[in-house]
């Protein structure tokens, strides 16, 4: 029969095996971010235009940057950011093609899934530098730290190149 | 022998003679690019500040492209596509045949420095390369006259906006949504061929400009 001891023994029992349950099942880490193979296109820095008709006319070259985001945790992350020294002002940027057209968009964040990755690449996603303040020139490096919402700041180290690597 | 026999032999000569030159006559054909379209010979500004006439490249093979400085993901990929094919060009001895056109469809913003700058920071090769600039009444006939779509999209700090040039604000830009092309004109000025732009495969586009290097003017 059950006696109050016996109860007790049991409950102990189930309680340990459920403590010892909880050690062993997996934490959720979070995210774990890591950027691959930045590079960005050469560019030339803008040529001190007046403003026109309230634009910035003339003076904000551009280039854009390229890598791939992987995410090695167990959770997903988004990239809501960046930015650099080189440019006035950088922003996440889509080019879709409709046919032969290339359309271009801002894009105010994009998802890492967990154990995933997402391609930055030419006609597609890519970082815009907005405003050179100086010269891309070709075998040149500079910094772009990526801003995430649950990494937070992740510099990286860009190349500049004319083409994908 | 008799002379049937001959009068035979003469026919059949020339039967076959005239099925080589019919066969001749197809290849060539099957082998010909079309014809789109003539570019019109209007006046331009190179980089150099220099009035460039389209019509200055008339008798050579010109590889024409059009971008704005400001592109910073299609328009860098169809210029790096016409360096690849320049520096093959260069390889094959054809430099003196071929001729490389760039003409910005943003005149507002890509002045004669600024596609010189551009250029330059891309290693281009002036030699048979010029970049145009010019009147943008001009610039908007030829994107009609060669089929360009070009839209211009407003954005303020970011975002899309439904602004005009009236509106005003220091973070005010655009970008212009366009056709990613590339084309091949022969020595008559004729366009001939239409490649996709930043995605031309260095492979065909020689294909055809070989042959219309080898198309002789007035042919």
């Amino acid at each position: 029969m059950f006696s109050l001891r016996n109860i007790r023994s049991r409950s102990i029992t189930v309680l340990l095996g459920l403590i010892i349950a909880a050690c062993a099942a997996p934490a959720a880490t979070g995210p774990r971010i890591r950027v691959q193979d930045a590079w960005a296109r050469p560019g030339a820095m803008g040529m001190g235009h007046e403003m026109e008709q309230g634009m910035s006319h003339g003076r904000e070259s551009t280039s854009a940057v390229y890598f791939v985001v992987v995410n090695d945790g167990d959770q997903p992350d988004v990239l809501t950011g960046a930015v650099s020294d080189v440019a006035e002002r950088v922003e996440l940027h889509e080019t879709r093609m409709e046919g032969d057209v290339a359309k271009m968009q801002p894009v105010p964040r994009v998802e890492i899934p967990a154990q995933g990755r997402v391609e930055f690449k030419p006609r597609g996603l890519h970082v815009m530098l907005i405003g050179l303040k100086r010269d891309l020139q070709v075998g040149e490096t500079f910094t772009l730290t990526l801003q995430f919402e649950r990494s937070g700041e992740i510099p990286v180290r860009v190349s500049v190149k004319e083409m994908a690597p | 022998m008799p002379r049937w026999f001959w009068l035979g032999v003469g026919i059949g000569l020339l039967f076959v003679a005239a099925a080589g030159a019919v066969k001749i006559a197809l290849d060539a054909r099957a082998e010909s690019l079309p014809v789109y379209m003539t570019i019109p010979d209007w006046p331009f500004t190179d980089q150099e500040g220099h009035t460039f006439w389209l019509g200055q490249t008339r008798g050579r093979v010109v590889v024409l492209g059009m971008i704005y400085t400001h592109c910073p993901d299609v328009c860098p990929l169809i210029t790096a596509r016409m360096r690849e094919i320049q520096q093959q060009v260069a390889t094959e001895g054809l430099s003196d045949q071929v001729f490389f056109v760039t003409i910005t469809f943003d005149p507002e913003r890509d002045t004669p420095e600024v596609l010189r700058r551009y250029a330059r920071a891309r290693r281009v090769d002036f030699t048979n390369w010029a970049f145009l600039t010019g009147d943008p009444s001009t610039i908007r006939h030829l994107t009609e006259v060669l089929g360009i779509y070009t839209e211009r999209v407003y954005v303020i700090n970011g975002t899309p906006a439904a602004a005009t040039p009236e509106t005003s604000g220091s973070e005010l830009t655009y970008f212009i949504n366009h056709t990613d092309r590339i084309f091949l004109v022969d020595r008559q000025g004729r366009v001939r061929a239409l490649l996709p732009g930043s995605r031309t495969e260095l492979k065909d586009a020689m294909e055809k400009i070989r042959r219309l290097v080898r198309e002789r003017s007035g042919a």
